[in-house]
């Protein structure tokens, strides 16, 4: 049997190889050097990077197709704040998808050519599995030199259950995914899920009025929890099942995302609900 | 003698004044001990053994039985019981780290090793000054006492008793005193009616009785979303076992859940604008978020962000409310216009601190120098004095461990003026301003009482005071003279002897130093919850 040394010593080979040799930056990463156990606890520090709001956050690593040029810069003079956090660089556009807890990144990458105009983002705990993640973007952008796709997704390391508005001003998405969440079986660990009354205010807070909220998973239980959190919840109401088989995004969601094939091998259920982002009531 | 156990929270309303020290509260009226309540034994409530399955039992058993036996009213009858010296648990001092069933394990330690009664954590007051609302940290109750008169003495008498889900940390009442708000280390904010309705308290009763078991446990995962043997087996187990106990029963009680953030919150408060009303919260993450206020509290306005260490303390100026003033474990004291979450100034903190602290070569701090100093911020008082003929808003500043206040004032231009650092004879742990006559504006108040910790040394944490028996007054008085602060030497609160067996095992010394100053305890550690 292989020791868990061995396999780390594997990794870092692996991937200090794929640093190095620029004729291999095409090749997509391999998932086997990236895998990590499926849990993550959001309750923990886990040594985050976040900005301190979402004007202090530098996209331009992460969307370097969009960075302004600039000439642009100058159409739109920076404002103060923005020489103060000492920011050169701003993106032509806000990212408005998010995808959270992306998982290797098969909704971003099947969502990039449909939404060509929109920033997607993915946003995932797990170091190796984002990391995994921007190689396969890195890679893809690579092959893809000529037609700019795949310039539109990026992907980092968040916990967006504590650090959402620090990524995202108000009402800036329109569309945010959770796709295949982590069901915390035990009722103990209820709390650690990604939807619940509380944190349903969060998304609300980030997503505009007439925002979707997409939820897929194969645990019935998980999708009647979510189904009732977000009933509940005076900012959401569901979307009638026409219009939620009409949309496009929910064709891939069922059928791209990595959890979604593996469902599919087994021959297992998916459960989709989308909710809608109402305005909020009149003081 | 030992030195008797400081107060480490005080509200105050009129000429009452309030005061927790461990499990226990007095009452003074113009600086005399009216009387005490003490804090019932955890063992005496029985909960221990049976944490978990017994909580709504508990909850109704106390209900019953309250306030008759704990309460002394006789000030001068010694209190024969011995104190006891409680503070969070160890395991709550980790921030999220510990698994579940260790920190049982640690809870009951605690108990075994001869903790009592919880220690009062918190404690509020409504407006009216009829009632009193303490949060008793180790049982996460919210208990509410009527200031009632008995024989023209004012004591204490506890009305109720509700165990929280989680512990609270912070407490607020609103205006009308009929809802009190609690935020707990879980990141809930949670609406309860000050009075305990007699239809709920039925409703305790009810639910205490044993429950037939009402459905079959049913798992929720099945073969479908399972991927591997292992997984597969313990489903069958789990299947084969017909019934399983509900893993933690909801309290009884009517309590309405308002507001969450997944994180700790640290402090809120209630804020009224002409047509609106907003609850603001505090978090260990380095938030600051608007919510609406209650019926709408599900809407979040706004945050203010800038800080990059825990929010422990922020205070709305009373004159300016559009105003407020944020502090924790950042190097500076923040000013915020929280409607529309601009920071509009930063003032530095740290090196206030810093000059009161290089007189105390105490501890970890000596070693790294004054430049690695840390900060956290354990209050942020208002007042408002005239200066120059004309009112000013002033802030009173006290961090966790410094034997100092610092004054600040808010300029028209909203940023903070520094006035004065004020030493003090002990760690700061408490400090009022009176409230009650700055509710009339025509006369501001120019006291503050202050509580010093006695037992550590000025300046430490950790470290005991050595000065064994000299009985130093835990309670100071401070006036304002045309701006500054000075000692009123004239206030001598009476306070009763010191007790046996109060604060002298060095076990009490670091259970007290978790009750006392616990917020440095919120800072992130490098390295800390790393995965993998």
């Amino acid at each position: 049997m292989v020791g868990p040394a061995n396999k780390r010593q594997k990794r870092e080979q692996y991937k200090s190889e794929r640093g190095e040799d620029a004729t291999r930056n095409q090749e997509l990463p391999k998932k086997k050097f990236y895998r990590q156990r499926a849990h993550a606890n959001p309750f923990s520090d886990h040594n985050l990077t976040y900005p301190i709001s979402p004007a202090h956050m530098d996209w331009s690593s992460y969307y370097p197709a969009f960075v302004t040029t600039p000439e642009e810069n100058q159409a739109h003079p920076q404002s103060d704040t923005d020489v103060a956090l000492g920011r050169v660089r701003q993106l032509k556009k806000d990212v408005e998808v998010a995808d959270i807890g992306c998982g290797f990144g098969g909704l971003l990458v099947a969502m990039a050519p449909v939404l060509p105009d929109t920033l997607l983002l993915g946003m995932e705990i797990r170091t190796q599995v984002t990391e995994y993640v921007q190689e396969r973007i890195k890679a893809l952008r690579a092959q893809n030199p000529d037609t700019g796709v795949y310039q539109n997704i990026g992907c980092l390391r968040a916990n967006a259950m504590k650090f959402l508005p620090n990524f995202f001003k108000k009402h800036q998405l329109s569309k945010i995914f959770f796709c295949f969440p982590d069901p915390h079986f035990k009722a103990r660990k209820h709390k650690a899920r990604i939807v619940s009354t509380t944190l349903n205010s969060e998304y609300a807070y980030v997503l505009r009025p007439g925002g979707i909220v997409y939820t897929i998973t194969d645990v019935e239980d998980l999708h009647n929890w979510m189904v009732s959190h977000f009933d509940a919840h005076p900012s959401f109401e569901r979307v009638s099942e026409d219009e939620q088989e009409a949309d496009e995004c929910v064709k891939i969601m069922r059928v791209e995302t990595e959890e979604g094939k593996k469902v599919e091998r087994n021959k297992g259920q998916k459960f989709v609900a989308l909710f809608r982002r109402l305005e909020d009531p009149p003081w | 003698m030992s030195p008797r156990m400081p107060y480490q929270c005080m509200v105050q309303c009129g000429n009452l004044l309030i005061a927790a020290r461990g499990s226990s509260i007095d009452l003074f009226e113009d600086s005399s001990l009216l009387s005490t309540w003490k804090c019932p034994s955890i063992q005496a409530v029985g909960k221990i053994q049976h944490h978990i399955p017994e909580v709504t039992t508990t909850l109704a058993t106390q209900n019953s039985q309250s306030s008759s036996v704990e309460i002394t009213i006789d000030s001068s009858s010694p209190l024969a019981k011995k104190r006891k010296l409680s503070s969070s648990d160890q395991a709550e001092s980790k921030p999220f780290l510990g698994k579940g069933k260790e920190k049982q394990n640690n809870r009951s330690n605690a108990v075994l090793s001869g903790l009592e009664a919880p220690a009062v954590i918190a404690l509020a007051i409504t407006t009216d000054c009829h009632h009193v609302i303490a949060v008793t940290g180790e049982d996460k109750s919210i208990r509410v006492f009527e200031l009632a008169q008995e024989d023209g003495v004012f004591n204490l008498k506890q009305l109720s008793r509700r165990a929280m889900p989680k512990r609270p940390c912070a407490l607020a009442v609103t205006d009308d005193g009929s809802t009190i708000i609690s935020a707990d280390k879980f990141g809930d904010v949670y609406a309860l009616s000050l009075i305990v309705l007699e239809t709920s308290a039925v409703l305790n009763l009810e639910t205490s009785t044993p429950e037939p078991a009402a459905k079959a446990f049913m798992p929720a995962a099945n073969e479908l979303t399972i991927h591997s043997q292992r997984n597969l087996k313990a489903l069958e187990n789990q299947r084969r076992q017909t019934n399983k106990p509900a893993e933690k029963s909801e309290p009884s009680f009517e309590h309405r859940l308002l507001l969450g953030h997944v994180s700790m919150l640290t402090d809120i408060a209630l804020v009224e604008l002409p047509g609106r009303s907003y609850i603001i919260t505090a978090d260990r993450d380095e938030h600051i978020r608007i919510s609406r206020g209650i019926p709408h509290t599900h809407v979040i306005e706004g945050y203010c962000l800038g800080h990059s260490e825990f929010v422990s303390r922020i205070c709305i100026s009373a004159d300016r409310p559009r105003l407020l003033v944020s502090g924790g474990g950042d190097d500076e004291l923040f000013v915020w216009e929280w409607e529309s979450g601009t920071l509009i100034s930063k003032t530095d903190l740290k090196k206030h601190v810093s000059s009161v602290m290089e007189r105390f070569d105490i501890g970890e701090q000596s070693d790294k120098g004054i430049e690695s100093l840390k900060i956290a911020v354990s209050g942020i008082y208002f007042t408002q004095q005239a200066l120059h003929d004309r009112l000013q808003d002033i802030f009173v500043i006290t961090c966790e461990g410094v034997p100092a206040l610092f004054t600040f004032a808010l300029r028209e231009e909203n940023h903070l003026e520094y006035i004065q650092t004020l030493k003090i004879s002990g760690n700061a742990l408490a400090v009022i301003v009176d409230t009650t006559s700055r509710r009339g504006q025509t006369h501001p108040s120019n006291q503050l009482i202050v509580s010093i910790d006695t037992f550590h040394k000025p300046g430490s944490t950790t470290e005991e005071r050595e000065e064994a028996g000299t009985i130093l007054n835990p309670l100071h008085s401070y006036k304002f003279k045309e701006g500054k602060l000075v000692q009123n030497e004239s206030f001598q609160p009476a306070i009763a002897a010191p007790e046996d067996g109060e604060a002298s095992t060095s076990v009490a010394s670091g259970r007290l130093t978790n009750l006392l100053y616990s917020l440095e305890n919120l800072r992130k550690r490098e390295g800390e919850g790393q995965e993998e």
